[in-house]
Parts: C-alpha cells; sequence; structure tokens
C-alpha cells in the first residue's frame, strides 16, 4: 500500500477536493465514507496520515478514533481532525495525546498542502525515516 | 378608832370580828381582784380557818383565771396569724410555747397548715410565672417575628400586632388591637374587604371570590396577593398565609396571619425564567447556527479549495480570470458571513458572573486596533485612543476587544485617507461612556437607529459583498450582553459619524 494519506468523510465532495488536491501534488491518498472503512483499511495495514471528519452520520470522528485505540491501531498513525465546526469540542478530551492537529474547513489549498507536509515529516519521525 | 371601830362588829365576848374585812375581800375576789388576800393571819386570829380557806380561794381563782387569759391570748395571738397568713404574709408563724398545751397543739397545726399552704402557694406562683414567662415569649415571639403578623382572638378582634406589619402597612399597633380584621385590609388593599385570616373555616368559592392564586392544607391557608400602587407606591406582590388557633380543648380560639412582601422574589424569578428561557432559546439558535455552519462550510470547501487551482490553469483569458475572482471573493464573503453568524449566535449565551474580568478598555482598544493596524496604514487613517488607561471595567474581555475591532473596522470602511479614529471613555456614576468616533461619510438621520440590525446595510444599492451587515449587530449583542446601551450619533452625511456604547463599572 502506496497511500500514505487517509481521508475519512462521509462528504464526496471533500473526498474528491482531498484527493485532486493532494494527488496534484504528488501525494498519494486514499479516502473513505466512515469508520469501518477506515476501521478496514488499518487493518489491512495502512499506516499513514489520517484526516478524520468530526461530523459523520455512522460514528463520529471521536467515537472512531476511540474505536481504532480500542483495536491497537493508532500506532504508526499520524491523526488530525477535519472539522466544519470552530473548534474541536468536549469530545477531544483525553484525546489530545492521539491527535496532532485540526484542519478546519473551508481552507485554502496553500494552507492546507502547508499542512499535510508537515503531518508526513511528524510520520517520517514516528516510523523512524529520515 | 372610828373607823376601826366600824370595820369590827363586837362579838358578845367582847371580840372584834372581822367580818368587814373578810366581806372585803371575798367581794375583790369575786369581782375579779383575783390578787385580794388576807396578808396576815396570825395563829390566834379568829376565823383564822375561814380567812385561809379565802385566800385559798383567791389563790384558785387566780389560778384558774391566769391559764384562761393565757389560753385567751394564746388564741388571740394565733387568730393574728391566721389574718396575716389569710392577707398573703406566708411567712408568719404561730407561736408554739405556749403554757397551755392545747394552744401550743394549736399553734403546731397552724404552723403546719401554714407549711403546707405556703408551700401549695408557691408553687402555683412557680406556675404562674412559668406561664406568664411563656405567654410574654410568645408575645415576643409574634412582636419579632420577621414576617408581618396579626393575630386575632375567636371573635375576630386582633391582639397581635407585631412590629413587621407595622412597618408594612404604615399602622401601629395602637390604631389596630381590638379592631375587627377586615379593618386592617384598608391598609393593604386601600378598601374594605376580607383578609385572608377572615376566611378561615370558609368554603373555597368565598375564597376564589377574593384571592386569584390560593391553596389550602387542612385549616391552614395559602394566598398570593398581587396589589397594584401598594400605599400609594409601585406594584407589590404578598405571599400570605393564615392558620386557625385553638385552645387545649381544641375549641376554637381565634387565628394568626402572616404576609410575606415577595416583590423582590418574584422579579428575580421572573428574570430567572427569563434568562433561562432566554438561554434555551440561544442554545437552540447556537446549535441550529453550528449546524447550519457545518453544513455550509463543507460544501464551501471544495470551492475555496479548488478555484485557485482553476485559475492557476487558466491563461490568457482575461474575462474567465475576472469571473474566478467574482467567484473566490462571494466564497471568502459567504465564509465571513458564516463566521459572523455563529459569532453572533455564540454571544446569544448570556454571560455568567463569573466569567467578568477587570478589563482595561484602553488596552483593549488598542488590541483590537492592532487587528486593524494593516488596514489603517494602507488608507492612511490615524489612530488616536484617549482613553486613560487606569478606567477598568467589568467585561468579558474576548467580547470587549471583539466589541472595539468591529467598530474600527466599521469606521475605517467609513473613513476616507487621512483621517483620525479617536477613542475616548467618560466615567459618570459608575457608568463610563465610550465613543469611538471617525471622520468619514456620516449617517443619515433615519439610519441611526437600524445600523445595528443584523443584515442592515446602508447603502442597499451598492451591494457591497465585503461588508455582511453583522459587525455592528455583534457589537450591540456584546454591550446588552454586558448590560450597556449602545447608539450612534452623526450630524449627517460627509460629517463623520460616532457610535457610542456604556459599560457599568460595577458588577451585575
Amino acid at each position: 500500500m502506496d497511500a500514505k494519506v487517509m481521508l475519512v468523510d462521509d462528504e464526496e465532495c471533500i473526498r474528491e477536493t482531498v484527493t485532486m488536491l493532494l494527488e496534484s501534488e504528488g501525494i498519494d491518498v486514499i479516502t473513505v465514507a466512515g469508520a469501518s472503512a477506515c476501521l478496514q483499511q488499518l487493518k489491512d495495514g495502512f499506516r499513514g496520515v489520517i484526516l478524520m471528519d468530526v461530523m459523520m452520520p455512522e460514528m463520529d470522528g471521536w467515537e472512531t478514533i476511540r474505536e481504532i485505540q480500542k483495536a491497537g491501531l493508532q500506532p504508526g498513525n499520524v491523526i488530525s481532525m477535519l472539522t466544519a465546526l470552530d473548534i474541536p469540542d468536549e469530545r477531544m478530551e483525553g484525546l489530545q495525546e492521539t491527535i496532532v492537529d485540526y484542519i478546519t474547513k473551508p481552507f485554502s489549498p496553500e494552507s492546507f498542502i502547508e499542512k499535510i507536509r508537515k503531518y508526513l515529516v511528524v510520520l517520517d519521525q514516528l516510523t523512524g525515516k529520515n | 378608832m372610828r373607823k376601826q371601830e366600824a370595820n369590827h362588829i363586837s362579838g358578845q365576848d367582847g371580840m372584834i370580828l372581822p367580818l368587814p374585812e373578810l366581806t372585803d375581800i371575798l367581794t375583790r375576789i369575786c369581782s375579779g381582784d383575783t390578787a385580794a388576800r388576807f396578808q396576815e393571819i396570825a395563829e390566834h386570829d379568829h376565823f383564822r380557818t375561814v380567812k385561809k380557806l379565802v385566800n385559798d380561794l383567791g389563790a384558785y381563782i387566780e389560778d384558774t383565771n391566769s391559764v384562761a387569759q393565757e389560753m385567751a391570748m394564746g388564741l388571740c395571738e394565733h387568730y393574728e396569724i391566721l389574718n396575716r397568713i389569710s392577707q398573703g404574709d406566708f411567712s408568719a408563724r404561730a407561736a408554739v410555747n405556749s403554757g397551755s398545751e392545747i394552744v401550743a397543739k394549736m399553734g403546731e397545726l397552724i404552723n403546719l397548715e401554714a407549711d403546707s399552704l405556703t408551700a401549695a402557694i408557691s408553687r402555683a406562683k412557680q406556675a404562674e410565672d412559668e406561664t406568664k414567662s411563656a405567654y410574654q415569649q410568645l408575645v415576643d415571639i409574634v412582636e419579632f417575628l420577621p414576617d408581618a403578623t396579626l393575630v386575632v382572638d375567636r371573635s375576630n378582634k386582633i391582639i397581635a400586632w407585631n412590629r413587621a406589619i407595622e412597618k408594612m402597612s404604615g399602622i401601629g399597633k395602637d390604631e389596630m388591637l381590638g379592631k375587627p380584621s377586615h379593618k386592617c385590609s384598608l391598609a393593604f388593599y386601600g378598601e374594605e374587604r376580607p383578609m385572608l385570616i377572615d376566611l378561615l373555616g370558609q368554603e373555597p368559592d368565598l375564597m376564589r371570590q377574593h384571592f386569584t392564586h390560593f391553596n389550602m392544607d387542612g385549616n391552614t391557608l395559602f394566598a398570593e396577593i398581587f396589589i397594584p400602587s401598594f400605599r400609594n407606591g409601585g406594584n407589590r406582590t404578598f405571599w400570605a398565609t393564615a392558620t386557625p388557633l385553638f385552645d387545649k380543648e381544641v375549641n376554637p380560639s381565634g387565628g394568626i396571619e402572616s404576609i410575606r412582601d415577595i416583590t423582590a422574589y418574584k422579579r428575580s424569578e421572573e428574570e430567572r425564567i427569563r434568562l433561562e428561557s432566554g438561554l434555551q432559546q440561544a442554545k437552540i439558535i447556537e446549535a441550529f447556527m453550528m449546524r447550519l455552519g457545518h453544513d455550509l462550510r463543507t460544501p464551501l470547501t471544495p470551492l475555496t479549495a479548488l478555484l485557485p487551482l482553476i485559475k492557476e490553469r487558466v491563461t490568457n483569458n482575461p474575462e474567465l480570470e475576472r469571473m474566478l475572482d467574482i467567484c473566490r471573493r462571494s466564497t471568502t464573503n459567504i465564509t465571513k458571513l458564516i463566521d459572523r453568524a455563529q459569532a453572533l449566535a455564540n454571544l446569544s449565551i448570556p454571560i455568567a458572573r463569573d466569567s467578568l474580568a477587570h478589563t482595561s478598555l484602553s488596552l483593549t482598544a488598542d488590541i483590537a486596533y492592532s487587528e486593524n493596524a494593516d488596514v489603517m496604514a494602507v488608507k492612511h487613517v490615524t489612530w488616536q485612543n484617549d482613553i486613560r488607561p487606569d478606567v477598568i471595567v467589568p467585561a468579558v474581555s474576548e467580547q470587549l476587544t471583539v466589541l472595539f475591532a468591529n467598530l474600527i473596522t466599521n469606521s475605517v470602511d467609513a473613513s476616507p485617507p487621512h483621517t483620525t479614529i479617536r477613542v475616548t471613555a467618560e466615567q459618570q456614576d459608575g457608568t463610563v461612556t465610550v465613543a469611538v468616533r471617525d471622520e468619514g461619510v456620516g449617517l443619515r438621520t433615519e439610519h441611526l437607529d437600524c445600523i445595528f440590525d443584523a443584515f442592515f446595510k446602508v447603502d442597499e444599492s451598492r451591494h457591497d459583498l465585503d461588508a455582511v451587515g453583522l459587525g455592528l449587530a455583534i457589537c450591540k449583542r456584546i454591550v446588552l450582553n454586558h448590560h450597556g446601551r449602545i447608539w450612534a450619533e452623526s450630524q449627517g452625511l460627509g460629517k463623520g459619524a460616532a457610535i457610542i456604547f456604556t459599560i457599568n463599572q460595577e458588577a451585575y
């Protein structure tokens, strides 16, 4: 699996936008629409940057991260929240150590790419590359 | 010698007989002179034995009289003691050392009875004292009860009218004691009508005729009473409760009514309900705005993210580039609009008292200025902060910063180059009046009041997409959150404008 970024978002337009932005920068990305597909990707071996939407119908971003932790699939991943809310809410409590950052929608292409590149550097440090 | 002769009758033998003396002594003894005696009785005296007998008789009578007299005296003393006791001198005691056994015994009996009587009277007095003390305590309790209280007897005459009710009604107890209870209704209602205490034991229908809000719990009545212009003052609300009183045989003996002025409580309760309702409404609005914001931000994301990429790929097509610019600006403005609408929704939540902090107006104004400094520099608009650094107000400083920032932005937008924006503050009677003045386009008189309405724009024809029309609405909300006022002043178009707001220096 080559992709280093996984976007978890129930909105198709966001999935397509992020895919176009990252691919234009030469960054491989996989997108999934919800928690179960995300967990499946992790079980199948994905390790990388996870961009997690907060408000999703099946299971929200916070619960999904707790499920990832419970399944022991968190190590080797850098998780950032992708939120249309002003700030991450109180449900983030206890997850500060797991989540490195958050990106607020809507975002400009420059700021978005800049953040992703930073996460990839963190990922490399985490996995011992570099 | 003639006298002696007269007193002695000569006998046949020539002896002188002592008959007159004998008669004299006997007469004296019989007349009460029991001490009369023949002083000398010689061996040769005639009637010697008679004389001795007379003397013995006299002695016997004297002894007998002495005992009788002693008894009589003892009885008199006992009589005196009994008299003293009957007149309340319970310490009086009879003598018990009389020579007469009967009198002494009688004295002992009197003393025993007196002791018993004294003990009984002492017990009765103690009980009476306790009763009096208990009664006084009760009177004191009623007198000093914090609630206005009146007590009536079984014929509904007022027998207690305490200090609190004197103060509440303005009528002293001298005027009310002994009067029928309904007379005091004049003091409360300005007319004669039944007080709650007058309706004890009456049917609920009668209660309904006189009290809108009432309740009953057994014999006890409760009523809430609204009295407009109470004692020619403001509207007051009272809470009254009345309950019957019974004696120890459970016979009705009167009633007691307490009245409490709950006007302040009612107002604070209404305020609390209003705030709770406002808070609830604000929460609904906030939740709605959050949801709306989320739902609008998501579809905006592709526009915000992809329009710049599209523009990069368009070359040599100025018309298309212009269209893309318009789309980008619109996207930016929609994002701003969402941000501000959410900010306005967030500000709808009333400020909690503990979130107020001592905030420097001057410093806050400077912080807000720094957010606008770049734009002002470009427009050559000067900033002049004339607020003294020691002007401190209780405020949510973040909200105050947003307030100043929005006012400055508003002024900058209206200011032509090379003008000044000046901020001042005046303190008076615990209120600070802050003014942000510009030398810009000014305002029409008819617009002065409505510029604080959400989405109001001064120039509708301009359709200025950069001005979303929420900045001053947010300012108004922040000032209201701090219990202040906000208004605009302008001498007219082209003559500049001032936005002025007040803020309390005392925490509310």
